[in-house]
């Protein structure tokens, strides 16, 4: 799947030095934590939680406005923790979706106004979701209606 | 614009959110960032150990037929707004231990009981009531009734209580425990 060309505001995205073009209207909670492997776009009104956990993404992907981008919240046999959150290259999140997954592989396109919930987590690469999916079950396609 | 903003102790409220109106936000509950709680046709008061999550709105509308003195909107204890769900105006009451997931939208005149499940991506748009224990799940909106009880977020509570101030401004809490001498005010609150 070939995206089109989208044209950006310079002076709105801030570009660090391994190619990352991030929008000045993100919310980086923990940026300390938060580690984006080169070239990748987060757009406007994205919201990234590395103050839960730390949050890793590979090279290439893009992260399109309002989408939550968030550690998944795990109960280990002593005491609770956020999961680190891992995301392979080439993944491309759609806007107003939630990610909440431990591990998104490479080559995966998200679609916009998705919810994937942990456990459920998208470990295969080269997978496209577009619809909601959501804790042990799955349903099948429809949009969010706002 | 934000005015008469009560935060109890306890209560992690995140600065980079939007109160407008009269609020409570009770002890223990964790507000994300970037959470809009709008009370314009009412005081809302949010009790305890609730969490709500980023990009969640809560708003109280105002009503046609406008009651003197306006009703509140009281959210009950232990309820989880996962991201991106939306609250308008419900009928003045919801319960305890519910769980409004992702993305999930709640109407003008629906009235919630205790336990239930709004699932990710449900919306309830008409007049209605949920019965306590109610799941409403999936692309149809199927409904069920919970065979066991929610569990409880109090682990996650902790652990955002402790971990949020790291990280956020937060809005210190304004309001002080009542000495045990002004308990007339104390029993003219809502019951939790």
């Amino acid at each position: 799947m070939e995206l089109q060309d989208i044209y950006y505001n310079k002076s709105e995205y801030v570009e660090t030095a391994s190619g990352n073009k991030v929008s000045r209207q993100t919310v980086l909670c923990g940026s300390q934590n938060i580690v984006l492997h080169g070239k990748v776009i987060v757009q406007s009104d994205a919201i990234i939680r590395g103050d839960l956990a730390n949050v890793k993404t590979g090279r290439f992907c893009i992260i399109s406005k309002g989408s939550v981008i968030r550690p998944p919240f795990k109960k280990f046999s002593k005491g609770v923790a956020f999961f680190p959150l891992q995301m392979g290259d080439h993944v491309f999140v759609g806007e107003n979706t939630v990610v909440n997954a431990a591990v998104v592989g490479s080559y995966v396109y998200i679609g916009k106004n998705v919810v994937v919930v942990s456990p459920f987590s998208c470990k295969a690469s080269g997978v496209m979701l577009s619809r909601t999916y959501k804790r042990r079950y799955i349903c099948p396609g429809h949009d969010v209606k706002m | 614009m934000s005015h008469n903003i009560k935060i109890l102790p306890g209560a992690t409220v995140c600065e980079d959110c939007t109160l407008e109106g009269d609020i409570t936000i009770g002890g223990s509950t964790v507000i994300h960032p970037r959470v809009t709680i709008i009370a314009e046709g009412g005081p809302i008061i949010i009790a305890e150990y609730c969490i709500i999550e980023e990009y969640s709105t809560i708003i109280h509308k105002k009503s046609d037929k406008q009651e003197n003195p306006p009703k509140p909107l009281f959210i009950g204890a232990h309820n989880v707004f996962e991201v991106g769900c939306r609250l308008e105006s419900p009928f003045g009451h919801i319960g305890e231990s519910n769980v409004f997931e992702c993305r999930s939208f709640v109407g003008m005149d629906v009235k919630i009981g205790s336990g239930c499940v709004i699932g990710a991506a449900c919306s309830l748009t008409a007049p209605q009531t949920l019965a306590d224990k109610t799941i409403i799940w999936g692309s149809e909106h199927h409904n069920r009734e919970a065979l066991e009880k929610q569990p409880s977020q109090l682990l996650q509570l902790d652990f955002l209580s402790k971990v949020m101030p790291n990280y956020h401004r937060l809005r210190k809490p304004n309001v002080h425990k009542r000495q045990p001498s002004s308990r007339q005010s104390q029993e003219s609150s809502p019951k939790l």
